[in-house]
């Protein structure tokens, strides 16, 4: 809402600076986003009197005049139209600054001195600018004055910030009404003079009842529609709007001087009967922003018989509307149901000043004293005659009285408010009060449709006495039973394990595009969640995967000199199930691309990096997994993402819970990453959080020293380490088997490989004996043959 | 290596004071280990001078046992030590100048373990709801895409009121009902109805969270951010219980030094509300950029449950009282870091990423 700080102490006088009024704006709720200072725009211009016109020697349509300004007369070529002798008006000097910048000097026009120029209220700045010719002033205007302490005048305009609660304040009357309770000053009501009024205006027929609470209309004839006067056009265009013509102003006047808004029709365009009622399908209106619009059945409409003539409460059609021709007015002032408005204004996609106080909800009881204000402007500066008012006020009702004390409000706030304070401000703030046994009723005034329970009071009193008053101290808590949530816990600690697995936190949005979708080919999630409104068409679904966002980081990463990233990111993935439910579920993915120097413990992947990534993917996945044990895995099947014998599923009780191993290469192709190799893993996090955690267990070991042992073994290469493992880990003493190398070149025979494995012997009650020992081993190498082919590498 | 041939007392007697008027001198004269050993064996050694002077003695008379028994059995463990002492100090010697010849930068860069990184929102987050959680705020969590009801309708926000349009909304294609009514949540609060919905009284719970605003991206704005929500519903809950809540966090989270301020604002699910401002931590309260001049910044929202919000989810809002409180976590991230562009954080470039350890 735009303030003029000079029309608002019409009503009030805070007795401060606008700089301060912010201040104390602010710590009543409203913030003000801007200050701006309203100047006169231009000094050096006096109050001149054209003495003497003379022709311009060279030019037919310049004239000379003698200007009387002060103790001297200057001669000034003026191209002006209605120049005329004994007229007071604006003069320029030499020196003089107009607003734009511009800068008088000595000027020779068609060879011809000028010394100075008589301005326009265009080249002033003044409202009335749209005017032709020079600004010409009353006759008792004093010759030789300043003209920017005659017509300038500064001023401020305020853009104070009034929350959606507060419709009431939407006007500069209303913000006065607050200030004037805050600061308990006393408040000037704008002067309403007795409207002389003949016969009866038109009924208009309200028949949606639920949408329009009350209509008060008024007829007015023999109108002469002209631009506004000078001091109503600054006014409006001080407080941001446009002057169009006297009644269509003094309609937008009254609105922020009151905060109710009117609308004018030229009643002569008026067609039979006046109704408020829904639009019917199919119906169209043109409006005064020249646009046609389609109604729809909920739409709130003023009809006449030719069909709707405004939508209520929004904005007037353009047939009906008040012109320079107009000489028949019918002036509404109504209530509109604020939820049709605001309705109909958003699909419609009009926002108007009327709209914005309407569906914030308007005071029925200010119509009246709106349509008897803007009657009188309009009789005061368009001339005419008014009618009685007719008023159909079918929603009248007195809201509840709010049972309230000091004590109540201060249980409330925490707060030692005095109780003579309280009520005096109450009272302040009430319609009326009435008292009872432990406090009072408290009326609210038709304005504050927001008070309506004793909260509301309390922030009211808190409001105007000063949320700093209430103390910053908590009472005592009781403890209360610590809920965690199993998923959420997780989540913390994978966290930490990513990151000692070198991985770095990536935060992602959860919009994707739908080129992103593709990189999944015929993979594609199937029900995608689509945003029906999203910002940028490349922000159109809701990402079904974490890995989307990680490959694009990947690509800016590998784009700003990065050679390898490792990232991960924890977050929820989104899709529709069968029923269009949205389901979300919480994921960790994580992506390694590009050259690392950390090799790992073991070495043959060296020639493959398929291989290292799914084997450095493998650790990543186990250092998640290492609660889990149960968890089942087997070597993936075609997948877009991953690399189709580099990746392995895991499954827990059947259900999928995830996927790691070497990125296909065909998505690193589409991102223009195929120089790269990448490895990738995804997790299911609200099914690993589900699973049963075995409880941390101590198992007691042997303080007797261990044996290690190292085996090499040569297999055929299809052997699979795990049967290797497995074959000995289950031998007595053996407690780990480790894989120290792999090596697959000659001499070792094609098709084979030499596996080397380090053994854990740990010893029983007693210290083990070398003959133990080898017969453990042998045990081990007859299993190896046995189960696995294995022979001893010689 | 016997020296001398009798084991009569005067040769004995030549033999103990030629031995024990060198050995002493030559051991502390060693320059080598391989000299020092020579030493050793031919004092100490199984057959060496010193010890088969001792092992003679058993020949000789009581009396004459005695007399030469003590000083020479002394001078056995006095050279021993001796030969110990000389032994280390030679060792020591040819130690250090093993490493003598050891040139290191002591400069150059250590072999570090590939180290990982926890996002600043995370590291962030986990600070705020580390002091939340101390506090006795228990983590609780709803749904990112949210219903009509629970994100509006519940907290008070009537159909068709302009409210609604304070936080621009996504909506999505889901669900069978109307178009409209299945959201992306422009805020933690929805988290307050289903924990309500799901507890009686009283609770106190934080719940942190990723929220969505249909506005245009900039340094300051994102689409996509997070909040931290709190909620605490007890009996005779006040706003200066809210007050002193909150001034301990903000004071745990940016010292003890930190200022805060409460002014009025209108939020639909609380009555009375308040926007909360901290005292600007850069200028200290006289006005700089950061704060706009004015000493001050906004960082949360809260005010006292609305009683509507209560009748919703069954609590009796004459018996039952409390306070919720709503914070955005990049704004906090960003003062505490120093970050002045808040899409840096969705960003994901290592260089940004590994600074924050």
């Amino acid at each position: 809402m735009r303030i003029l700080y000079s029309w608002l102490k019409e009503y009030v006088d805070p007795g401060v600076s606008p700089e301060d009024l912010s201040k104390h704006l602010l710590l009543m709720g409203f913030e003000v986003a801007e200050i701006q200072t309203l100047g006169p725009g231009f000094e050096g211009v006096v109050i001149g009197e054209i003495l003497e016109i003379g022709k311009h020697p060279n030019a037919d349509r310049l004239n000379l005049c003698s200007v009387k300004v002060g103790g001297e007369t200057l001669s000034i070529v003026c191209g002006a139209k209605n120049v005329a002798i004994g007229a007071r008006v604006p003069v320029a000097r030499i020196g003089a600054k107009l607003p734009g910048g511009r800068a008088i000097g000595p000027a020779k026009i068609r060879g011809t001195e000028s010394q100075g120029m008589i301005c326009s209220a265009q080249e002033l700045g003044l409202p009335n600018g749209s005017h032709e010719g020079i600004l010409i002033l009353p006759a008792d205007t004093p010759i030789g004055q300043d003209a920017a302490a005659l017509l300038g005048g500064s001023d401020h305009a305020l853009e104070v910030e009034i929350t959606p609660n507060r419709p009431d304040l939407l006007s500069h009357f209303g913000l006065a009404r607050e200030l004037s309770i805050h600061f308990g000053l006393p408040l000037n009501s704008p002067a309403a003079g007795a409207v002389n009024a003949n016969g009866a205006s038109r009924t208009v027929g309200i028949e949606a009842k639920d949408g329009c609470g009350r209509y008060v209309g008024r007829d007015l004839t023999g109108v002469r529609v002209s631009p506004s006067p000078g001091w109503l056009a600054k006014r409006l265009e001080g407080a941001g709007l446009r002057p169009i013509n006297s009644v269509v102003d003094v309609t937008n006047y009254v609105l922020f001087e009151l905060g109710h808004p009117l609308h004018a029709f030229d009643a002569d365009k008026l067609k039979g009967d006046v109704v408020v009622r829904r639009a019917k399908t199919g119906e169209k209106i043109k409006t005064l922003d020249g646009k046609e619009h389609a109604l729809e059945a909920g739409d709130l409409v003023i009809a006449d018989a030719s069909g709707p003539i405004a939508i209520a409460g929004v904005i007037g059609g353009e047939a009906t509307s008040v012109t320079d021709k107009t000489t028949k007015v019918f002036l509404e002032a109504a209530n509109f149901d604020a939820g049709t408005v605001h309705r109909t204004a958003r699909r419609l996609g009009i926002r108007t000043d009327s709209s914005y106080r309407f569906e914030r909800g308007a005071d029925p009881e200010a119509a009246a004293a709106a349509s008897a204000r803007a009657a009188d402007l309009i009789l005061q500066i368009a001339g005419g005659t008014a009618a009685e008012p007719s008023d159909a006020y079918p929603g009248r009702r007195d809201a509840a009285p709010i049972s309230i004390s000091a004590a109540r409000i201060n249980r409330i706030l925490g707060s030692a408010f005095p109780a003579d304070r309280v009520e005096a401000l109450l009272k302040a703030l009430a319609t009326r009060t009435s008292p009872l046994a432990d406090g009072i009723q408290f009326f609210a005034p038709s304005h504050r449709g927001d008070l309506a329970t004793p909260w509301d009071l309390a922030e009211e009193v808190a409001r105007h006495l000063g949320y700093d008053r209430i103390p910053s101290e908590a009472g005592p808590v009781k403890p209360l039973r610590p809920k965690s949530i199993p998923v959420v816990d997780l989540v913390d600690s994978l966290r930490d394990a990513m990151r000692a697995a070198g991985f770095y936190e990536a935060y992602n949005t959860d919009f994707v595009s739908q080129a992103q979708m593709d990189l999944f080919g015929a993979n594609a999630p199937k029900r995608p969640i689509k945003v029906l409104n999203p910002i940028a068409e490349d922000q159109a679904y809701l990402r079904p995967s974490l890995v989307l966002g990680l490959l694009n980081n990947a690509v800016y990463n590998m784009h700003h000199g990065a050679s390898g990233v490792r990232l991960f990111e924890i977050g929820r993935v989104y899709e529709l199930n069968e029923q269009r439910e949205p389901v979300e579920r919480t994921y960790l993915a994580a992506l390694q691309l590009g050259d690392f120097s950390d090799k790992g413990t073991w070495r043959s992947w060296r020639d493959d990096p398929s291989a290292y990534f799914y084997y450095a993917m493998k650790g990543a996945a186990d250092a998640v997994l290492s609660r889990h044990e149960q968890v089942e895995r087997a070597p993936g099947e075609r997948n877009a993402l991953f690399h189709p014998s580099a990746s392995v599923v895991v499954r827990a009780a059947g259900r999928p819970l995830g996927r790691y191993g070497a990125v296909h290469p065909s998505i690193l192709k589409s991102l223009g990453l195929e120089r790269h190799h990448a490895g990738a893993m995804l997790f299911n996090l609200d099914i690993l959080a589900a699973l049963e955690t075995p409880p941390a267990k101590f198992v007691p070991y042997s303080t007797l020293p261990t044996v290690v042992r190292d085996l090499s073994i040569v297999t055929d290469a299809a052997v699979e380490f795990k049967n290797i493992h497995d074959a000995i880990a289950g031998l007595p003493h053996v407690s780990s088997v480790e894989l120290v190398d792999v090596y697959e070149k000659a001499p070792i025979p094609a098709g084979k490989r030499s596996l080397t494995l380090r053994i854990e012997l740990s010893p029983g009650d007693k210290t083990l004996r070398d003959a133990e020992v080898q017969a453990v081993m042998q045990q081990a190498i007859d299993r190896l043959a046995k189960d696995c082919g294995a022979v001893l590498r010689g | 290596m016997t020296h001398y041939a009798m084991p009569d007392r005067k040769s004995w007697e030549k033999e103990w004071k030629e031995v024990s008027g060198h050995a002493l001198v030559a051991v502390n004269s060693a320059t080598s280990l391989d000299g020092l050993e020579t030493l050793r064996l031919e004092y100490l050694g199984r057959k060496g001078r010193l010890t088969s002077l001792l092992k003679d003695l058993k020949d000789f008379d009581l009396g004459d046992r005695r007399e030469l028994g003590g000083p020479s059995n002394a001078f056995k463990e006095e050279l021993s030590a001796a030969i110990d002492a000389k032994k280390a100090e030679l060792e020591g010697a040819a130690q250090d100048a093993a490493i003598a010849g050891t040139k290191l930068d002591l400069t150059l860069p250590g072999l570090a373990p590939a180290e990982g990184r926890l996002h600043p929102l995370t590291l962030v987050m986990r600070e705020m709801t580390g002091i939340l959680s101390r506090m006795g705020f228990s983590w609780a969590e709803g749904p990112h895409v949210e219903t009509d009801h629970y994100n509006f309708e519940s907290l008070n926000f009537p159909p068709n009121h302009p409210a609604r349009d304070m936080q621009d909304t996504f909506y999505v294609d889901a669900g069978s009902g109307v178009p409209g009514s299945i959201l992306l949540r422009p805020q933690t609060s929805p988290v307050q109805i289903r924990r309500m919905e799901a507890q009686r009284p009283p609770l106190r719970i934080m719940a942190p969270g990723r929220v969505f605003r249909h506005e245009a991206v900039d340094a300051s704005h994102g689409a996509v951010f997070h909040q931290i929500e709190g909620l605490y519903v007890d009996k005779g809950v006040t706003m200066a219980d809210l007050k002193g809540t909150l001034l301990v966090f903000i004071q745990s989270l940016f010292g003890p030094k930190a200022q805060m301020r409460f002014r009025p604002s209108f939020f639909p699910f609380t009555e009375p509300s308040a926007e909360v401002d901290m005292q600007c931590i850069l200028c200290e309260g006289s006005g700089c950029p950061a704060c706009k001049r004015t000493g001050w910044m906004e960082v949360l929202g809260a005010g006292m449950v609305h009683p509507n919000v209560f009748k919703g989810v069954d609590y009796d809002p004459e018996v039952w009282s409390g306070f919720a409180f709503g914070m955005g976590v990049e704004r906090i991230a960003m003062l505490k870091l120093g970050i002045t562009d808040l899409r840096l954080f969705y960003q994901n470039d290592l260089r940004f990423l590994e600074q924050f350890k």
